[in-house]
């Protein structure tokens, strides 16, 4: 439930000496443009260009009503700064170090300070800070506002979301000693004289240009010579950036879990981008006054959604308009509780032309994309730096404009697109792992039907699909073919409950399995495979056995298939967790339930079980590991020498992270030499990468009990291809890379 | 924690030399990692 909220915003405008703003830009225009509830359908703009409704009417549809704007704004406060001579940001620009000079200067908080002082919001003309704050605050019908905005005419500079540390922090800095351009124009002082540190207590603020101009000529330090555009040049921003700016300062992020704060993040950024026009968060990639939806992924951060869940099985969905419906379809894309999601919407495909023309559409489409909650992908940005991978639109190609699925179209298990660096091309989950696939889209009116088909098995719920039999030993086997749900008696059995017996005090379902009555008597189960489609499958198994079987001697419980087995003891009250990859499975996965002796009271539990396919391995390098070259900060390594100072790689059979789960059934163990900053390095023997693409995937975690020490680890994969050496990935040694236990509900998976 | 990069256009279908490395960034106790992939995938 949404938390139902009229947001009170306070509107500052403020022009420069050399660029006044035009006539008819007037605070009874911004009024109308950001707060009425009834303007015309479409409007022109004092500029004439046309647009459509207000901003207050956007959030409040966008919403379903839940939220509202509402505000006031003031007469046009007249900076007596030249706009020319106020430093703007520049790419080239770089924060000073050392003793070198440099540039480095921001305009929106000089524009903030100069409207604030311009309406003498100061602490000298105030008995108190709260009172100069409340002021500052106050909106004409007596109410305090909520968020400030400064609308302005800076036409050489961009929109800001900040707080007012951030604004005290830029003045500082633009007023450090090895700035260049440190002092206010006309003035012995620094920019940093312009803060009043009564303000650091206000609201969230946004600062942005109401008009824009293409002004360039920026000289090193920000500034420009002008001359500046004139009056009847200049044209409304594009109202697609206001309302963006608005949607990290008014609409509130509910899922602060997710991102942090309130406030909805950019999705053209590493950790959600990018969205181009599918959003509004998402650039917006088109200077329009006819603003893009917002997602259901914003929607949905804002808690004015919820995603229609569908269980894990074949489906036809029919798929409303978006627009109407605020209809987003979500499939588990993932072990159960991996948190990794799939999200389908029917979305209009809309075509921008010039700002003041309403898109045209070019048909409808499915858009989908990959939610990953926890962020558990990391990837490498500009810099260096690490972000946690929490959306990706699975995209057709590069081309932003190709971002939906049209009819006709499936979504399967494509190979990575030439140019591809960013997002997944197929289904598959940040694992590799293939749950659906999109078989079919076809469209029935302005609705789209969609067909995801289920590629995992579940062990349970087609338990029916096996071929099951008691076995008893002896000198000759003797097996005897069981009815699934059926009472085999002495020759074991194999049925489906919907009420198991409580383990480690917990019911729910099971395939409770029995192995046939005699001593070392099994049960075993033969599941085909041949409907997932071939390749490496991974196997997510919990499995347990119920304190009541007490006076059991133990099950041994056996997943096998191809070359890969896995063998583990359950006894009364025993819960695991198992993720088994079979990196060449067979045609068949065979489940064995066998009594360590005496078969009484065995009962055996399969408590969930799923087998998915996984991404095809061109090279192996875990299993490959010992024809790696691998070094340490103390030389070369032997390979599978174990708890050595020198450091150790091993390939072991099992281990369990910790997460709790066991994995296997290869797991490659690594520890650099035992030495503060030590590392440790495998090389592997040059080979070819597929003519159609790859990808590099890796899984990695900590052992089960590892200590927490006040360090992680920093992972990397570099890739050398002639003399090039490309970092492809990176992970960094901050509280993220270490154990759950470090972090209170920091699970990795 | 999951690796997911897609190989550079620029890579494909040339020799490669692929690196893994772990960095202990300070102190190296317990500083033990375990994989349970590493692969180089074709989708």
């Amino acid at each position: 439930m949404p938390e139902k909220k009229k947001v009170w915003v306070k509107v500052f405008l403020v022009d420069f000496k050399d660029v006044r703003a035009p006539a008819g830009f007037k605070p009874s225009f911004v009024d109308q443009l950001f707060f009425s509830s009834n303007p015309p359908s479409t409007a022109p703009s004092p500029d004439g260009s046309r647009f459509h409704g207000s901003l207050h009417q956007y959030v409040h549809a966008s919403s379903d009503f839940w939220q509202s704007l509402a505000g006031s704004s003031t007469q046009w406060i007249k900076s007596n700064l030249r706009n020319r001579d106020i430093p703007h940001y520049r790419g080239s620009m770089r924060k000073p170090s050392g003793t070198g000079s440099t540039n480095w200067g921001e305009s929106w908080p000089v524009i903030v300070a100069e409207a604030l002082r311009g309406a003498g919001f100061t602490s000298n003309n105030y008995s108190s800070g709260a009172a100069l704050r409340a002021a500052i605050r106050r909106l004409p019908n007596g109410r305090q506002a909520d968020v400030l905005v400064f609308l302005n005419m800076d036409v050489a500079g961009g929109g800001a979301k900040r707080n007012f540390g951030q604004m005290k922090n830029s003045l500082d800095i633009m007023s450090d000693d090895r700035i260049n351009n440190n002092t206010i124009p006309g003035s012995s002082q620094r920019w940093n004289a312009l803060w009043d540190p009564a303000w650091a207590a206000l609201p969230d603020l946004y600062c942005t240009p109401l008009m824009s101009a293409n002004v360039g000529g920026h000289r090193a330090d920000g500034t420009y010579p002008g001359p500046n555009p004139t009056k009847s040049s200049l044209e409304m921003n594009s109202l697609a950036v206001l309302w963006h700016e608005m949607g990290h300062l008014a609409v509130y992020n509910q899922k602060t879990w997710l991102d942090g704060g309130k406030g909805l993040p950019d999705f053209y950024g590493h950790a959600y981008g990018p969205w181009g026009r599918m959003c509004l968060m998402g650039g917006p990639k088109a200077s329009t006054h006819y603003p893009m939806p917002l997602s259901s992924l914003a929607r949905w951060m804002a808690g004015w959604l919820e995603f229609r869940d569908f269980s894990r099985e074949d489906h036809r969905i029919r798929l409303r308009p978006f627009e109407t419906h605020n209809d987003a379809v979500r499939l588990t894309n993932g072990a159960p509780g991996s948190d990794h999601y799939l999200i389908l919407s029917n979305r209009d495909d809309l075509s921008y032309s010039a700002k003041g023309t309403p898109p045209s559409s070019k048909g409808r489409g499915v858009l989908t994309y990959r939610l990953d909650l926890r962020g558990q992908r990391l990837r490498v940005v500009r810099g260096g730096n690490v972000v946690r991978k929490v959306a990706s639109i699975v995209r057709r190609d590069k081309n932003y404009n190709n971002m939906l699925w049209k009819a006709g179209k499936t979504i399967d298990a494509l190979p990575p697109a030439r140019g591809f660096f960013e997002g997944p091309r197929t289904l598959r989950n940040a694992r590799g792992e293939l749950w659906w696939t999109l078989d079919s889209i076809s469209g029935d009116g302005r609705d789209l039907m969609v067909e995801p088909k289920l590629r995992a098995m579940h062990l349970l719920e087609d338990y029916h699909r096996a071929v099951w039999h008691g076995e008893k030993p002896g000198k000759r086997t003797v097996r005897v073919r069981l009815n699934p749900d059926d009472f085999g008696g002495s020759d074991g059995h194999v049925a489906l409950q919907d009420r198991r017996m409580t383990v480690q005090g917990r019911g729910g379902k099971a395939l409770y399995l029995h192995p046939a009555w005699a001593t070392n008597g099994a049960v075993r189960g033969v599941y085909p495979l041949a409907r997932l489609g071939g390749g490496p499958m991974r196997l997510y198994a919990k499995v347990g056995m119920p304190e009541e079987a007490k006076g059991s001697d133990g099950v041994e419980l056996v997943f096998s298939s191809g070359s890969d087995t896995y063998t583990t003891r359950l006894h009364p009250g025993t819960h695991k967790e198992y993720c088994i990859d079979f990196r060449k499975p067979g045609s068949n996965l065979t489940v064995l339930a066998r009594a360590k002796g005496s078969a009484t009271r065995d009962w055996a539990y399969i408590l969930d079980g799923w087998l998915v396919p996984a991404a095809p391995r061109h090279y192996d390098f875990l299993a490959q590991a010992s024809k790696a070259t691998w070094r340490t900060g103390s030389g070369k390594l032997t390979f599978n020498r174990q708890d050595q100072p020198t450091g150790e790689v091993s390939l072991r059979g099992w281990m369990r992270l910790h997460t709790g789960t066991y994995h296997g059934s290869k797991v490659l163990f690594t520890h650099p030499n035992w030495a503060n900053n030590g590392w440790i390095e495998g090389t592997y023997p040059g080979d070819q990468v597929p003519a159609n693409g790859a990808m590099i995937r890796a899984h990695l975690g900590w052992a089960h009990g590892r200590k927490v020490t006040n360090n992680g680890v920093r992972v990397s994969v570099s890739m050398t291809v002639g003399n090039k050496t490309t970092k492809l990935s990176t992970r960094p040694s901050t509280s993220s890379t270490r154990p759950t236990s470090a972090r209170a509900g920091a699970r990795t998976t | 924690m999951f690796v997911e990069v897609p190989i550079p256009s620029s890579a494909w279908n040339k020799n490669a030399v692929f690196k893994f490395r772990v960095d202990t960034d300070g102190s190296a106790a317990q500083d033990w990692v375990s994989w349970t992939e590493m692969a180089l995938t074709t989708a």
